[in-house]
């Protein structure tokens, strides 16, 4: 299985993650993107914050391709697994 | 004549076992080397072997079928697995794996019962260390029922720091995941959090404990409890 990285971008600010995980493909990537975005604006509301849709994962493949970009609006308009 | 000698561990539990228990315990003790996610106890099945630690990190975790694992017991060189068999069970209900790597004296379970058999003492003294590990694993229910996700970082990293020496941490991602009960790419977010706050420094695999006392006050209670119940049950650490 490819190994993906998401990065997380919130205004200026841009984490790298170094790690990655190893996922099937892009339909496993967009589902775990949706079900963490939607679990951190989950969070990020019971700790009184408004809802985070500012924020978004920017997935690139080992080849550093950018593959996806996961704005969390998407988790909070559209239904997705649960996280 | 042989003689015990508690200064040779860097355990806890062995340095502080009595002259008579250790030297029940100490011949069959023997160092291994504990690798990144070796099992220690695996889920539901016999345990064979008792580790007590003298440095890196065990997490014992909990699984729901077709769901995500979560951490409930952090074991390091104040501590021991095996907890079950001091208490009279011969199995373990969870997994118990390594995710820090490092060392421990391991005894087989059929030994531990041998010795515990023998000693009048033994037992009552791994038993506080059980309810040591027992008043941890309810602050963990507490903290994942009713802390913030930051709040939650917080407390785990102040407990993987008091288990590795230096303040740099390289624990992975994953790892974290599981401890804070989120998928593996919302931990970057909770770093990133901590970071801003300025109390850690995060970068390529380690983790940097800038502010602990920060740390400690953003934990909200949810840290210091557990660790003084240790010092009262066991006593100082180090």
């Amino acid at each position: 299985m490819p190994r993906y990285f998401f990065h997380y971008r919130d205004g200026d600010r841009f984490k790298e993650d170094y790690e990655g995980e190893l996922l099937s493909g892009i339909a496993a990537v967009e589902e775990t993107a949706m079900a963490s975005a939607k679990e951190i604006i989950a969070e990020g509301l019971l700790g009184g914050n408004p809802v985070l849709t500012g924020y978004s994962y920017e997935i690139h493949d080992e080849a550093r391709n950018l593959v996806l970009v996961f704005p969390f609006s998407e988790a909070a308009e559209k239904p997705g697994v649960r996280p | 004549m042989y003689k015990p000698n508690n200064k040779r561990y860097k355990n806890e539990l062995l340095r502080r076992l009595s002259q008579e228990d250790l030297a029940l315990v100490e011949p069959e003790l023997v160092r291994c080397e504990l690798p990144l996610r070796m099992m220690l106890e695996n889920r539901n099945a016999p345990i064979e072997f008792v580790y007590f630690l003298e440095d890196g990190i065990g997490s014992i975790v909990a699984k729901i079928p077709m769901g995500r694992d979560t951490e409930v017991g952090l074991i390091g060189f104040e501590g021991m697995t095996g907890g079950a068999l001091v208490l009279g069970d011969d199995q373990s209900t969870h997994e118990c794996f390594v995710q820090l790597a490092g060392e421990a004296h391991r005894l087989p379970a059929d030994q531990l019962r041998s010795v515990l058999s023998q000693s009048e003492t033994l037992r009552p003294f791994l038993l506080r260390y059980v309810q040591a590990l027992f008043i941890q694993t309810s602050y963990t229910a507490l903290v994942n029922a009713r802390s913030k996700l930051e709040e939650r970082l917080a407390r785990w990293l102040l407990m993987c720091d008091d288990r590795v020496v230096g303040d740099r941490l390289t624990i992975t991602h994953e790892f974290l995941a599981i401890m804070l009960g989120v998928r593996r790419p919302g931990v970057t977010v909770a770093l990133q959090i901590l970071e801003g706050k300025g109390l850690i420094r995060a970068n390529r695999g380690e983790i940097i404990l800038r502010d602990r006392n920060g740390l400690i006050d953003l934990a909200d209670g949810a840290y210091s409890e557990p660790e003084g119940e240790y010092r009262r049950l066991i006593g100082e650490i180090g």
